[in-house]
């Protein structure tokens, strides 16, 4: 098998042009999953009554479900339903007019939500129980230890899982191809299509994926640094 | 056009994909077992800052967590017969079959996986316990083995389980190179029947009973697991694979 | 040093392990040395060429024709690897396989990269297809700034660029969707997510009776009329020359009409 270079560069072009569809498929379902994901956690942790509850069920039972599944069904659903929502909605347009992607954003959404509580309740869990009764024996609130308290330490506990949980959520983007939306790996592999050159398009697509990732990755081991610098570990 | 779905049909999508989770497990297997070796492996050259393998250890790490699964198993499926071939002399192009492939691939990924949970979970226990340990006259070694690493195990169980399920969910993707798992058999089914949706729903079903199953177990070696002081949740226990 | 002799043995351990996977995969070695194995790559959901039946084997019309030319060929034997279409040829490029079967229409790009067989096997003959309530269209000029469903690799995606390239003020909008199922296609196309995709009128028509309903239409005059070849690397020119005398052969006793009809329903190895 040769590697052919022109067909690579060609298909690193396409997968560039593309790049801002992965942000959106990254970014808008992280804001929302941070959102979200921190309110359940909270939610979990402090044992709201009847919430925790129905939150630990949604969420345990949906993080078994693989996300292509998950995309395939919203995605016949949506493609099914939509143009009777629309109209009952009055709104304009069908479903031509909509751009696919916000399926894919929906899907991401709920799998970012589900990951980001799971981090951030992890990362609640491994502050000692003792700091609630610190901040209590002082005469703080319940809101503001945590805000005060436990959010500060556990911000570098979290983000190394958050950050894990980042990239997956980049790399698992890349299953919406599965519905026709282009991204990093369906767009560096378009001009394979024509040219049979699809091992070159994995390589510029994993090349794209790989300098976004380190960027990210970089970018956390600052902030973890930031966060985390009144805390005693040699091991950093 | 005809029904979306059908229960008949789901039924009869049972005895079809069931046979396949041998398929899933095995690799989960591999990927496991084996992978938690390079892990090991992995988070011991980077405690020990190792000279080169350090720096080896981060690439590889950084290139298998910032790469998609899809496109890993591709590049290694076309791309390590192309390198290891030649080198070795071996033909490892044509005799390995696809489901080898795709353990190499799994247990590459988790490795790297793993080893940032691990290693998360090492640094995650604070110094003075170290230091704890030394002032009590214990080596290096028995503070390790004493103190830090049982804390660590108890940090790192929650992800592990996490990532366990995670694994299970994308040993869906092996079909892309020819492996037919129960999502691939899903998808088979989808073409000779014309009718997709049961079995992707029957799948749907059996991914959460293993993830709640995953989740138990880990409920309960947490369970076991948990003789430090630390953040109980409560006296009274809720569901229990639902741990909160 | 305690530690380092734990770090050489979890190594030594890895390698061992990866080692014995390796020879979990290797199957036994060649035994008859006259008979050559050729390892044969199709497609694992495009019915009723190649899909997996009931049980999970590959079945279809090209496994049938294969299978056929198989037994006219002593000095090869047929092995058979499956996996999804986009990977077929690949597999070729990286000589997984020696012969690639997915109803494969010639074309000049595929024809730089690969040996095609000199025999038709099938006819292809493909049109625009659209869903009942979309009398509009009929040529590819009609479709220009519409958004048509094809997939990476196929030949209509070929088709399709290469149109583009000649219209590039008002390109039609390619959506590749690989691996959709034809419960996605079906739906897509009667919704409008899609406005048009292109496939043979036999495509069509199987689709339809499936849905127990007249719901998709082929339009217009043929996109292309082509026939399905094998593909072969480049070098094999003797297993290309053995296979096309084998389908000659199938050809000319009639057995290759019959399977067309028995598996496909219909003669589609001279004309529609």
């Amino acid at each position: 098998m040769d590697f052919n270079i022109n067909n690579f560069l060609e298909s690193f072009i396409y997968g560039m042009k593309y790049f801002p569809n992965t942000l959106r498929l990254v970014f808008i379902p992280l804001s929302v999953g941070l959102v979200l994901g921190t309110v359940a956690a909270l939610i979990r942790v402090y044992k709201v009554p009847v919430l925790c509850k129905i939150l630990a069920i949604v969420i345990t039972v949906y993080q078994g479900v693989p996300i292509i599944v998950a995309l395939m069904i919203y995605n016949l659903i949506f493609m099914m339903k939509y143009n009777d929502l629309a109209a009952f909605l009055h709104l304009k347009g069908t479903i031509a007019d909509v751009d696919q992607i916000w399926i894919g954003i929906f899907a991401l959404s709920l799998t970012a939500i589900c990951s980001v509580s799971e981090a951030i309740r992890g990362a609640l869990l491994s502050i000692d129980k003792g700091q609630d009764e610190a901040g209590y024996s002082v005469g703080l609130t319940k809101i503001q230890t945590i805000y005060r308290i436990v959010l500060p330490q556990m911000i570098p506990v979290a983000i190394p899982m958050l950050t894990n949980h980042v990239v997956g959520l980049i790399k698992a983007s890349s299953v919406v191809m599965a519905i026709g939306i282009i991204e990093i790996v369906a767009g560096a592999t378009i001009p394979s299509s024509r040219t049979y050159s699809f091992f070159e398009g994995y390589v510029a697509a994993a090349l794209i994926y790989w300098i976004f990732t380190v960027m990210i990755e970089y970018l956390a081991k600052i902030l973890r640094k930031h966060t985390g610098r009144f805390r005693r570990n040699l091991y950093d | 056009m005809g029904k979306l779905f059908e229960w008949s049909r789901f039924f009869e999508n049972i005895p079809k994909i069931l046979p396949y989770l041998t398929v899933t497990f095995s690799i989960v297997f591999y990927a496991t077992f084996f992978g938690v070796l390079l892990a090991v492996f992995i988070v011991l050259i980077q405690i020990k800052k190792v000279r080169v393998l350090y720096q080896i250890s981060k690439v590889y790490i950084s290139f298998m967590r910032g790469t998609p699964m899809l496109v890993q198993l591709m590049l290694i499926y076309y791309g390590l017969p192309a390198i290891i071939d030649p080198l070795l002399g071996t033909s490892i192009n044509r005799d390995w079959s696809a489901v080898v492939f795709a353990y190499v691939t799994f247990i590459l990924n988790q490795g790297a996986f793993l080893s940032v949970i691990f290693y998360s979970a090492v640094t995650s226990i604070p110094y003075g316990q170290t230091e704890a340990g030394l002032s009590v006259g214990l080596t290096h070694y028995q503070t390790f083995i004493r103190i830090i690493l049982p804390q660590m195990i108890r940090v790192a169980l929650p992800p592990f389980g996490s990532d366990l399920v995670g694994l299970f969910q994308g040993s869906s993707l092996v079909f892309l190179i020819g492996v037919t798992d129960i999502m691939g058999r899903a998808k088979t089914i989808g073409s000779a029947t014309k009718h997709v949706l049961e079995a992707y729903v029957f799948d749907v079903i059996i991914y959460i009973i293993i993830s709640l199953a995953v989740r138990l177990l880990f409920w309960y070696l947490n369970k076991r697991l948990d003789y430090t002081n630390g953040r109980k949740t409560g006296g009274k226990e809720g569901i229990p694979w639902i741990s909160t | 040093m305690k530690r380092k002799k734990y770090v050489v043995a979890v190594s030594m351990l890895t390698i061992l392990s990866v080692a014995a996977l390796a020879g979990c995969g290797k199957k036994e070695a060649a035994s008859e040395s006259k008979v050559k194995k050729i390892v044969v790559g199709t497609g694992n959901s495009y019915e009723p060429y190649c899909y997996l039946d009931d049980k999970g084997n590959l079945a279809g019309y090209e496994y049938e024709v294969l299978k056929a030319v198989d037994d006219l060929l002593p000095q090869y034997e047929f092995e058979y690897k499956t996996s999804d279409f986009a990977n077929v040829l690949i597999s070729l490029d990286a000589g997984k396989i020696d012969l690639a079967a997915h109803q494969y229409e010639w074309n000049k790009e595929r024809d730089e990269k690969y040996l095609f067989g000199k025999e038709p096997y099938t006819t292809y003959v493909t049109y625009i297809t659209v869903a009942e309530n979309h009398p509009d269209i009929k040529s590819l000029d009609d479709l220009q700034g519409k958004k048509v469903k094809s997939s990476a690799g196929s030949n209509t995606s070929y088709i399709l660029e290469t149109y583009n390239k000649d219209h590039k003020d008002n390109p039609i909008k390619i959506e590749y969707v690989n691996n959709s199922t034809d419960e996605e296609t079906i739906t897509g196309l009667l919704n409008g997510v899609w406005d048009a995709t292109v496939m043979t009128k036999r495509d069509a028509d199987k689709l339809n009776k499936n849905y127990g309903k007249t719901a998709l239409k082929v339009t217009g005059d043929p996109v292309q009329t082509s026939s399905t070849y094998f593909v072969f690397s480049k070098k094999d020119t003797e297993l290309q020359g053995a296979v096309d005398g084998a389908l000659k052969q199938l050809k000319k006793d009639g057995k290759l009409k019959q399977l067309s009809i028995d598996v496909i329903g219909g003669d589609y190895t001279e004309s529609e």
